[in-house]
């Protein structure tokens, strides 16, 4: 039915381009069409906190730095930038005549405005622990638990038009990877103080700063981006018109892909995957990401309230007959939490990691049994998932393995990835198939997330944790800092407040004539860096 | 074949009621026995077959994961990319998309059939409210009727099996309250309303039983139907849920794999086929038998 729909959509949608190139002469195709999966929750680019979206926003805005296609730190608002000898300050110097999309001058105030907005209480952002938690910029926090209103607190300042200073409490190595539009987006202030929120998703009044602007927002279907003119680098934007499109369902991604409606998918079927590969291993892009799934358990949850349960849980899931046999989508099986990413970062040694499966799955009945759970008696749980058909899979996977393991019996509920997020607030689930994806692949953007005061919403309370995390922060120097954070993460492994599944890596289908794309593990594909041939 | 059934040889002897002489036409139509009989097997396997298996279709081997069909025990058509069996899949979800069928079609059945009864026998304003009613139901989208049903319900097969029987009554009440407006009129019903009989009991006692060869012919078109609802709801994902097997979901994970391994597809789907044509042959037999004035 809802096919239906959208084809006649589509329909119409061509019959309209016939009649404007009838009256236009024809030309190359000028659009870059891109699959974002789920539609976008939001486009405000303070609060939004999804990684569909975000490719929408990438687009659409640039930080004070930005990614290049392979994912390296390049230049962005800023052009050049200096840290202080202790590592707690850094200054960057934007470049000379920035301009807002509607020739408005940039100033490096708008991007204090920026965070002033992310951690105002009222924005109800959860991207604000970036800068009090994930590095720890001074009054940060103080602002957003609503301590106090005050501005000049923040120790994010603009001394003058063309620099943005900014101050932390503690060293942050990782500081400029959270200097991108994601988390150190600008604000327009006038447009932003007339409209309010609703400006962001209204093509009319959205002002932006990125190498795109948005020129039209059809919900459940696409956002139509067309080059800014007054971006500092717009000579170099190669592409006129961006659309991404909203790709729910994998399947139908990849038969419009097939048709020629898609050139960057933004994911491939893994019933498909095999084949595709060995038929168009060239369009194929499978590459690593800091996409990190997990199973939380719900600590409100009177069964899961038991730790040796919890444990059971974890114990019992075979990870890697899971991702490498039943799910099949290229993802690596992990018992850790925050390994994996950054090959530097060795992580705490834990007990499950030296156990063979069937010594695991041995301890995990003994456990469960302990709990006093078993054939009289089995527990019932629910896995909550997207409707997404690898999370699904995923779900159903670790379902029959709960089932034939331990006995216990576990349902499978599948939702619209909205309701899937609003559900993880109401604490009305009791095992979230949960993912985050980092913003930049090292072990500190996962830990910093899961401290109790970033108030992620998982009910669990550990001052051990929150003071291991504090120490590690202290450590200017990579070395230290991952010894601090491998006993950070050995007291949140230790807890067993999620079961840690696997890292899920990018896979794209990209068309050949499609140039510019590359495998960036935090997933930034600027358009801005791509060409049509 | 209707000349053979009424030729002389085979004239039924005095005595025969209407339903036997109707009953034995139904047995001189071959295609339709044979598909009772094909049903019945299936149905049976259906039912018992998934006994025979050390294993139930909610069990996973994780030993053989997306196994082909081989042919050998104890995984005879392989296994699914869980590694559950299909073949006890396949007849656990048939399990489930008859019990629905059968179930639903025989309570829309009797919803129908008493409600056109009524209002066929009472006639006046009520029979205008009660199809107004009727015409007005049919106008409800039907998705989102199941849609609104299973949120009230909570989901699941209860929601469903509400639905289904929601929207499939409708026509067998137009049709019974048809034949029941031209019974209302007739003299046994005078008679018998002159005897002193209620109308309730007139209802169920001339008005029904009298509508009885269309409820048949009508009951038995109706359960495919039901079934074919189910498996469409199921295959949008709105019906049956994992990892309950029915023909519908069974189909919908075939479908998502069906270019690289077609089995997993061709069995629920083929059975699906067999036993839908096998329904619809029997009600093609039961309308020659009943009706013979429609051929």
């Amino acid at each position: 039915m809802i096919g239906q729909g959208k084809a006649v959509r589509h329909w119409l949608a061509g019959a309209a381009m016939v009649l404007a190139l009838a009256t236009t002469p024809a030309l190359a195709d000028d659009t870059l069409d891109r699959g974002v999966g789920s539609e976008w929750s939001s486009l405000d680019p303070q609060v939004n906190f999804d990684g569909s979206a975000g490719f929408i926003l990438a687009d659409a805005y640039e930080g004070l730095v930005t990614f290049d296609p392979a994912g390296n730190i390049v230049p962005g608002q800023a052009e050049s930038w200096e840290a202080s000898a202790d590592g707690k300050t850094y200054t960057f110097h934007l470049r000379e005549g920035l301009k807002w999309s509607n020739g408005d001058p940039l100033v490096a105030q708008d991007f204090v405005n920026g965070v002033l907005r992310t951690l105002n209480p009222d924005t109800i952002s959860e991207k604000g622990y970036y800068f009090y938690s994930t590095i720890k910029i001074k009054g940060a926090e103080a602002l957003a638990n609503g301590e106090t209103k005050d501005p000049s607190v923040l120790g994010v300042t603009a001394p003058d038009d063309r620099t943005v200073v900014i101050e932390m409490e503690t060293p942050a190595p990782h500081i400029l990877d959270l200097m991108g539009y994601f988390q150190m987006a600008p604000l327009h202030s006038p447009s932003f103080n007339e409209g309010g929120a609703a400006v962001f998703i209204d093509p009319a009044k959205v002002v932006s700063n990125g190498a795109y602007i948005i020129k039209e927002v059809v919900p459940q279907s696409h956002v139509l981006l067309e080059r800014n003119p007054n971006y500092w680098d717009a000579a170099n934007v190669k592409i006129p018109f961006v659309k991404h499109h909203v790709t729910e369902d994998v399947g139908t991604e990849l038969k419009r892909y097939q048709a020629g409606e898609i050139d960057i998918t933004y994911d491939i079927p893994l019933a498909e995957l095999e084949r595709l590969t060995a038929e168009t291993p060239d369009e194929v892009w499978v590459f690593p990401s800091t996409y990190l799934i997990y199973y939380s358990f719900n600590l409100s949850n009177p069964d899961l309230q038991n730790i040796d349960l919890r444990r059971a849980l974890s114990l019992a899931l075979d990870r890697d007959v899971l991702e490498n046999k039943i799910v099949k989508g290229g993802a690596i099986p992990k018992l850790n939490y925050a390994g994996g990413f950054d090959p530097n970062y060795k992580g705490p040694d834990i007990a499950e990691a030296s156990m063979s499966q069937a010594e695991r799955e041995a301890l995990a009945q003994e456990l469960y049994a302990k709990a006093g759970y078993g054939p009289d008696n089995p527990l019932k749980l629910t896995i909550s998932t997207t409707v997404a058909e690898i999370n699904i899979r995923r779900a159903q996977g670790a379902a029959l393995m709960w089932k034939k393991v331990l006995g216990a019996e576990v349902e499978v509920n599948s939702m619209e990835r909205k309701a899937w997020l609003d559900l993880f607030y109401t604490d009305d689930w009791t095992i979230f198939a949960d993912n985050l994806i980092g913003d930049f692949a090292g072990p500190e953007t996962f830990l910093a997330y899961m401290r109790p005061s970033a108030d992620a919403g998982y009910g669990w309370e550990s001052p051990a944790y929150e003071a291991a995390m504090d120490e590690a922060s202290t450590f200017p120097d990579k070395e230290g800092r991952y010894a601090g954070l491998a006993k950070a993460e050995k007291i949140l492994l230790d807890d067993y407040i999620f079961a840690p599944m696997s890292i899920e890596p990018n896979r794209h289908l990209v068309k050949p004539n499609v140039k510019g794309f590359g495998p960036s593990a935090a997933g930034y594909h600027n358009s801005q860096w791509m060409t049509l041939e | 074949m209707s000349v053979d059934v009424l030729s002389p040889e085979t004239a039924p002897p005095r005595g025969t009621s209407t339903l036997q002489l109707q009953f034995r036409r139904f047995r001189a139509n071959r295609l339709a026995m044979a598909s009772v009989w094909l049903l019945a097997l299936i149905v049976v396997s259906c039912f018992f077959g998934p006994y025979a298996f050390p294993f139930t279709g909610e069990d996973a081997d994780f030993d053989f994961i997306s196994a082909p069909a081989l042919f050998q025990w104890p995984h005879l058509f392989g296994t699914d990319e869980f590694g559950r069996d299909l073949l006890v899949r396949v007849l656990e979800g048939g399990q489930v998309s008859l019990t629905i069928g059968f179930l639903g079609a025989l309570v829309a059945g009797v919803i129908g059939v008493l409600y056109g009864a009524v209002a066929g026998f009472v006639g006046g304003r009520t029979d205008g409210l009660m199809m107004r009613t009727v015409e007005i139901l049919y106008g409800f989208p039907y998705v989102i009727l199941v849609i609104l049903l299973s949120l009230l319900f909570g989901g699941g097969n209860l929601a469903l099996f509400a639905a289904i029987v929601f929207t499939l009554w409708l026509t067998p009440a137009v049709i019974v309250r048809a034949q029941a407006q031209s019974l209302a009129r007739r003299e046994f019903i005078e008679a018998a309303r002159a005897g002193g009989m209620t109308n309730t009991r007139i209802v169920l006692e001339h008005i029904v039983p009298n509508c009885m060869s269309v409820v048949i012919v009508y009951g038995s078109l109706l359960v495919p139907e039901v079934i074919l609802s189910e498996s469409f709801l199921s295959f949008l994902g709105i019906g049956i849920k994992e990892p309950q097997a029915s023909w519908g979901n069974l189909i919908s994970s075939g479908t998502s794999a069906m270019e690289s391994d077609l089995r997993l597809l061709l069995l629920p789907g083929g059975l699906l086929a067999l036993v839908l044509l096998c329904l619809n042959f029997i009600a093609d037999g039961l309308r020659d038998a009943f009706d013979p004035n429609d051929r």
